[in-house]
């Protein structure tokens, strides 16, 4: 607590001086001379040097001339000392270093160019080094030997900086290519977001759902009808909104049909995706019917206003963002207690339920978070387009999303990630056989189910790995770790 | 949950004090009605604190029905089941006095949390699923992490997670099943299978524990190891058991009492000798003896 008054109090110093300097500014060109306030940049200052001042007195103390106590920072070096603690600090570091760029891109120019890519690199750089520390894979991470470890735990490195150079690559492409293919590039990744919620329920849970597409349109359409009626709402405050309206669409949904099972549950919320189209279609006062509604606009940055064209960048990197919190999310749910219990639905209810599973709440929450990928890829998908109409939630919509789930294979997360760019980029660059889209959609989905029904990609979920020396033959590797471990 | 505790009145209590030394599992007057079929008539049962029930009679004499009431996947037509928890001992002093639960309106989720655990006959474990995560499975009950806890993985949540696995490995290896653990269920060979189950069931913390004929497809080699662990796991994991079972070596040499089913009733139950000498019961299993 002293530090940080310490360092508030050297902020507000620095605040005061630069004052003149950096917020006041003479207009000489008013006629008479006025005095332009610049009060944000005080703000900016000052929250700078508070940063500033922690990292100062840090340095310090690390060099020896002065010690913690002095520098009132005890608190601090006490969470450092533990592992996850400063692989995050030194992560978030070398993030924020490599996201400085891209600020300082959008606020100047209010758009990206090619003198933006020594700032990519950077960026890529920064990226990388954070992630693989956050990791705990950096230069300093000891490997820690324990009795429970999992297949996840002994990752190689190669595949997360592979990871983030593919992550920097994709942040890097609208520089390169143009406004259109940017366009598709987000309409994929927010197909990834939506496929990775489906996959929640029909993947995980093992619940046949045919009409996913309502979710989402309830999702564009919150943006778009709370938007068009009260225009000072924007996009973050509805992007969570949309997201939380989905839920409580899928619960709806969730609790009539908890009963059902497999081609009645398919039926029932094919009927519940048709009602939802035709009350967008119906409902003209509100949903405008099927011109839909026009002129959402694009989120804004920290109250920065993004020219147009950069708006479309801006929003694929939204979508890159939704994409990996998705991906990340998912895989979580997926290896935590309650994927778990999700599996144990899918294979047998009633031992499920005799085991202790609420059935009811499992399945509920398996809907819910479904749902909710939905609405905040919805969302998204509204700013994007700056225009909703029902064309985009309707039935075939609905059973394409479910054929990326199928087609990259039921459960599995890059499968899903996979299916969604194969579906939603191939088309777009398949230009010249438009006429025959379906016909060679509906042949690959056919050879699919006699050649490799499980999928593209096999799913894969966290394994624990047990160190009991009594598992490995004795004088193996494994033994030896198991000894050192029960030794501890 | 909404889990009903009867005694209210002071004579109840008393009637649920001393049974409290006795009984775990209370069946009164249950009958089950299926359309047309009586698949159980007025069935009484109790299963001692501790003691090793056995249930026995011919096929479709609703034994199966029995345990489905009492895990609460059916609701009886008539009649009530009552579950008896003990009390429990805390490490500080306190003891949590034990009370008397109604299960006519439990889930089956919820009769599990309470302290009752099952296997089945036909055996249903989650075939896809690795012998380590069915087990752990069993822990869902005692475990409490949410989506919140799922998403972020907080130090809590990371700890418990390898407290559920540390606790199923033990009972994997407590079943002779660790060296298995990573295999699918479904690539078990059937007696380990129905080892599994068992562990599942164990997993539950359970104070009682119903058997549906574990021995069911086991040659007599392994019917005689079951046998040993089933007294064994009842000194270990302080159990009451209810076991149906059709091997007579089995249902003799292992159980406190036993309860004869025929047709939906119980047509006889005592010691396994008195039992094996009533002639209703010889008569059911042998067939009529014209006299
Ligand atoms: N869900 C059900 N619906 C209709 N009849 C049933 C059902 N479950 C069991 N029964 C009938 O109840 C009788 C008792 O079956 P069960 O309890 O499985 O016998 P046991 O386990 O003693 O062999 C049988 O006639 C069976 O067909
Ligand atoms: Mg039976």
């Amino acid at each position: 607590m002293r530090g940080v008054i310490r360092s508030l109090k050297v902020s507000i110093w620095f605040m005061l001086l630069t004052f003149p300097l950096l917020c006041m500014r003479v207009d000489t060109l008013a006629d008479p001379p006025a005095v332009q306030w610049r009060l944000m940049n005080a703000v900016w200052i000052g929250l700078a040097i508070f940063v500033l001042s922690f990292a100062w007195r840090g340095m310090m103390v690390r060099k020896g001339d002065m010690t913690p106590e002095e520098a009132d920072m005890v608190w601090a070096f006490k969470l450092l000392e533990r592992d996850s603690i400063r692989n995050w600090a030194v992560g978030l570091l070398y993030c924020a270093l490599g996201c400085v760029p891209l600020l300082v891109q959008f606020y100047e120019k209010g758009k990206l160019d090619g003198a933006g890519f020594a700032a990519w690199i950077i960026l890529a750089l920064g990226l990388v080094a954070g992630v693989t520390s956050i990791r705990g894979k950096g230069p300093e991470a000891k490997r820690k030997l324990a009795f429970v470890t999992s297949n996840f735990t002994d990752r190689p490195q190669w595949k997360m900086i592979a990871a983030c150079l593919l992550l920097a690559v994709l942040f890097a492409l609208p520089i390169g290519i143009s406004g259109y293919q940017t366009k598709v590039l987000t309409q994929a990744l927010i197909w990834v977001a939506l496929g990775l919620g489906l996959n929640i329920i029909v993947g995980q849970a093992g619940l046949l759902v045919l009409g996913y597409m309502a979710f989402y349109a309830v999702g564009a359409y919150t943006y778009g009808i709370i938007n068009h009626n009260l225009p000072m709402i924007g996009f973050w405050p509805l992007l969570p909104l949309g997201g939380l309206l989905a839920v409580v669409a899928g619960l709806a949904l969730g609790f009539p049909v908890l009963r059902l099972r497999g081609d009645y549950l398919a039926i029932v919320t094919l009927g519940f995706g048709e009602i939802v189209n035709q009350v967008l279609l119906n409902l003209k006062d509100v949903t405008g019917g099927s011109d839909g509604i026009a002129g959402i606009p694009k989120p804004g940055l920290f109250g920065f206003d993004i020219a147009p064209q950069a708006g479309a960048v801006y929003v694929y990197y939204l979508a890159i963002l939704l994409a990996l919190v998705s991906i990340v999310a998912v895989g979580r749910l997926r290896d935590s207690r309650l994927g778990r219990s999700w599996m144990a639905m899918r294979e047998d209810e009633v031992a499920c339920e005799t085991m202790g599973i609420d059935k009811t709440r499992v399945k509920l929450t398996a809907f819910a978070l479904g749902a909710c990928w939905a609405g905040l890829g919805g969302v998204l998908f509204a700013a994007k387009e700056s225009f909703v109409n029902p064309m985009a939630f309707s039935f075939m919509e609905s059973i394409t999303i479910l054929c990326v789930v199928v087609l990259g294979g039921l459960g599995s997360i890059w499968g899903v990630v996979l299916g969604a760019v194969i579906i939603v980029a191939l088309p777009e660059y398949l230009r010249a056989f438009a006429q025959y889209r379906m016909l060679l959609f509906g042949a690959c989905l056919v050879l699919m189910m006699v050649f490799k029904p499980q999928g593209l990609v096999k799913p894969r979920r966290k394994n624990w790995v047990i160190l009991d020396a009594d598992l490995y033959p004795a004088g193996g590797k494994k033994a030896e770790e198991a000894e050192a471990v029960e030794g501890k | 949950m909404d889990i009903q505790t009867t005694a209210s009145s002071a004579v109840a209590s008393e009637t649920a004090k001393s049974q409290q030394a006795t009984a775990v599992l209370e069946v009164k007057n249950v009958s089950m009605r299926f359309g047309g079929l009586m698949a159980l008539t007025d069935v009484n049962l109790e299963v001692a604190r501790g003691s090793i029930t056995a249930l026995i009679g011919p096929n479709g004499a609703g034994k199966t029905t029995l345990f489905n009431c009492v895990t609460c996947i059916y609701t009886p037509t008539q009649g009530s089941v009552y579950l008896n928890s003990p009390s429990i001992h805390k490490r500080d002093g306190r003891v949590i006095p034990g009370a008397s639960h109604n299960l006519t309106k439990v889930k089956p989720y919820e009769a599990t949390a309470l302290g009752m655990a099952r296997t089945f006959q036909n055996i249903r474990l989650f075939p896809g699923m690795t012998v380590l995560e069915n087990v752990m499975i069993g822990r869902h009950c005692r475990t409490s992490a949410g989506i919140l806890g799922a998403l972020l993985r907080p130090r809590g949540v990371k700890r418990e997670e390898e407290a559920i696995v540390q606790r199923s490995y033990q009972l994997l290896k407590y079943m002779g099943l660790h060296e298995l653990y990573r295999e699918e269920a479904r690539n078990l060979a059937y007696g380990q299978q129905r080892r599994l189950e068992i562990a599942r069931a164990l997993a539950t913390d359970p104070y009682l524990l119903l058997l549906d004929e574990p021995a069911a497809g086991m040659n007599p080699h392994e019917t005689l190891a079951l046998r040993d662990l089933v007294m064994q796991i009842r000194e270990e994991f302080n159990l009451s058991i209810l076991l149906i079972e059709h091997d007579m070596n089995m249902v003799m040499s292992v159980s406190d009492k036993v309860y004869v089913m025929e047709y939906g009733r119980v047509i006889s139950s005592g010691a396994p000798a008195e039992v094996s000498r009533d002639p209703r019961v010889i008569k059911a299993y042998l067939g009529e003896e014209d006299a």
